[in-house]
């Protein structure tokens, strides 16, 4: 498979995958919100998934009819409390019934509370965190970035758990061996700077082998992780330097700040999915874009037919 | 010299303030062929008289890479030379070279002649017909309280100089939320109080503010911010340099804006364009100090 290189890439290769071996099926808790099905029926409609709505029955019932939400892409299953149509979301994820989970209308922390209940068997040893990804118009391939939504800020038991969520999405995209940088403001390594020592030791210890399937380096500096043409000038050698796939951040801040510079002010195309789990759990926000609400049930899609095993390692 | 259009509006912007000719730029050996180019520029310009600060070889090669006869004073190496000017004060203002900007502040932060203030960095940048400060992407990791204080003063006097009337600040963060476990809003939110009661002057600062509610009208109204400051900042202070570094490279790469980085604080102001920076952001740094000094 091809690396994708765009977001309307990514949504075309979701639609090709539901043709090939059938729609995957999207578990939602808290179903009951106008935006979560707005956003569900669009996906519904280009073709590649279908919802499983769980909630309060008639309030999800006369949203579904506002939208005109095509019948056969949908079904309902009552329950009015948050918690346990979380727990119910989760328990249709385990038995295959769903591939992937959205969050509806219910706190973030009760869903993914449930969604690392040990019994449910969605836990895969690894901590949850937030993958953005970005379609740039200035970049020939999209960029992810983490963690800018979820964890304070990456330690030395953390980082290689962010990285190896985000490589798997990199993976699932078509890219074999994603290269991934480790943001610092500058490129050297200044012992005096805890941060930069322990992202040095980091990216030796994953060339060593601790991070498979994956290029990484760091200290890098934003510019010497993404842009090409930097490379003549730096005064040192980095397979990862002006290519990066993935750039994982130090703080919560830097990832939040940097994914909204780059939509706000160049007009990249967004996509998020929170990973570490069994299967990828799809998140929007109120304030995105109708197509990039898009762009992240497709990412979420092909996240979770990977995971599947529909789509080739 | 200046091809991209958010760099000209930035050259046209830079150009109508008033600044003092010839003034006495220093120059570290710049092995960029951008940056010699653009010392040509400004002399040719009149804004400045450069004064090369190194050894004899760093002479020849300057001379050699710039076709420019510069006034120079000699010692060792570049960063005593470096010492020597500031001391002696033979120099109004300094043009970073290529030297790892590591060590270039390592040494001036030792010098009590030079650290007069609070050192910060501070980027003017034009992009999307929206021209804005940005602060700081180079000298401070994690500023304390005390620190960011003094950073937003810093950004807000050169805001004032390149006529923003009132700078209107913004306190970068992830949330707007308040809460004892995230320092950095805790300090934004004592800054604001400060700026309520008057301890910036005229200038309008809020924080802590998501970038969408500092820059973006539609999301300061979607959110009901209710703030002079919300969707119109024209100065953006980050939370700590990761974000300010990343953010000024977003930016510039991939955004395609036109900058001009000056350091600010010290006994004289340095043009910092950043590595990844066009020449025309060497030239549009170079008018900005020179404005400034």
């Amino acid at each position: 498979m091809p690396p994708l290189r765009t977001l309307d890439e990514v949504r075309s290769f979701a639609i090709r995958i539901a043709e090939h071996s059938g729609r995957l099926k999207v578990a939602v808790p808290a179903a009951n919100d106008d935006d979560v099905i707005g956003a569900l029926k669009e996906a519904a409609i280009e073709g590649f998934i279908e919802a499983i709505l769980i909630g309060p029955k008639s309030d999800i019932q006369s949203l579904t009819e506002q939208v005109d939400f095509p019948k056969d892409r949908y079904e309902i299953i009552h329950e009015t409390d948050v918690k346990a149509a979380a727990n119910l979301a989760c328990k249709l994820a385990q038995n295959g019934t769903a591939q992937l989970i959205m969050k509806g209308n219910l706190p973030t922390g009760t869903l993914l509370k449930a969604v690392l209940t040990k019994e449910y068997g969605l836990r895969t040893g690894r901590i949850l965190s937030h993958v953005a990804v970005l379609s740039i118009p200035r970049l020939p391939r999209l960029l992810g970035i983490t963690d800018g939504g979820m964890l304070p800020a990456p330690d030395e038991i953390t980082r290689p758990q962010v990285v190896e969520n985000a490589v798997q999405v990199f993976h699932a995209l078509g890219i074999q061996k994603p290269k991934v940088a480790l943001l610092s403001a500058t490129d050297d390594v200044v012992p005096g700077v805890p941060v930069t020592r322990d992202l040095a030791a980091f990216a030796k210890g994953a060339e060593r082998g601790a991070i498979k399937n994956a290029i990484v380096d760091g200290p890098l500096a934003f510019d010497s992780a993404v842009w090409a043409p930097i490379t003549g000038r730096l005064l040192f050698r980095s397979p990862v330097a002006g290519a990066a796939d993935i750039v994982v951040v130090g703080s919560f801040e830097a990832g939040n700040i940097i994914v909204k510079a780059l939509y706000l002010l160049a007009d990249a195309g967004m996509a998020g999915v929170i990973c570490g789990a069994k299967v990828p759990v799809a998140l929007v926000s109120r304030s995105d874009t109708a197509q990039n609400k898009m762009y992240s049930l497709a990412l979420a899609t092909v996240v979770a037919a990977y995971a599947d095993g529909r789509i080739g390692a | 010299m200046i091809e991209s259009v958010n760099a000209k509006a930035l050259n046209d912007f830079l150009s109508i303030l008033p600044k003092r000719n010839h003034i006495r730029l220093g120059i570290l050996l710049p092995s960029l062929p951008d940056a010699a180019n653009a010392i040509k520029a400004a002399v040719k310009q009149e804004w400045i008289v450069p004064v090369l600060l190194g050894n004899k070889k760093d002479q020849e090669l300057f001379s050699y890479l710039s076709g420019v006869d510069a006034e120079s004073i000699t010692a060792e190496n570049a960063l005593q030379a470096l010492e020597i000017a500031i001391n002696e004060e033979k120099i109004q203002a300094l043009l970073r070279g290529e030297a790892g900007v590591h060590n270039l502040f390592a040494t001036l932060l030792r010098m009590p002649s030079f650290r007069i203030g609070w050192i910060s960095q501070v980027a003017l940048l034009h992009l999307n017909s929206r021209t804005f400060l940005l602060s700081d992407a180079a000298v401070t990791l994690l500023p304390t309280l005390e620190q960011k204080v003094k950073i937003v003063e810093n950004a807000i006097r050169v805001a004032r100089v390149i006529g923003f009337d009132p700078p209107k600040v913004a306190l970068l963060a992830a949330v707007e939320t308040i809460s004892t476990d995230i320092p950095v809003g805790m300090h934004d939110a004592i800054l604001a109080k400060m700026s309520e009661r008057g301890q910036f002057g005229n200038a309008l600062l809020e924080g802590p503010l998501a970038l969408d509610l500092a820059i973006s009208e539609d999301a300061a109204k979607k959110k009901k911010v209710k703030s002079p400051v919300a969707g119109n900042a024209n100065v953006l202070i980050a939370p700590n340099l990761e974000v300010g570094n990343g953010l000024y490279k977003a930016l510039i790469t991939l955004a395609g804006a036109a900058s001009a980085s000056v350091v600010v604080g010290g006994s004289i102001p340095i043009a910092l364009p950043s590595r990844s920076d066009s020449i025309e952001a060497f030239i549009n740094s170079i008018l900005l100090t020179s404005i400034l000094s």
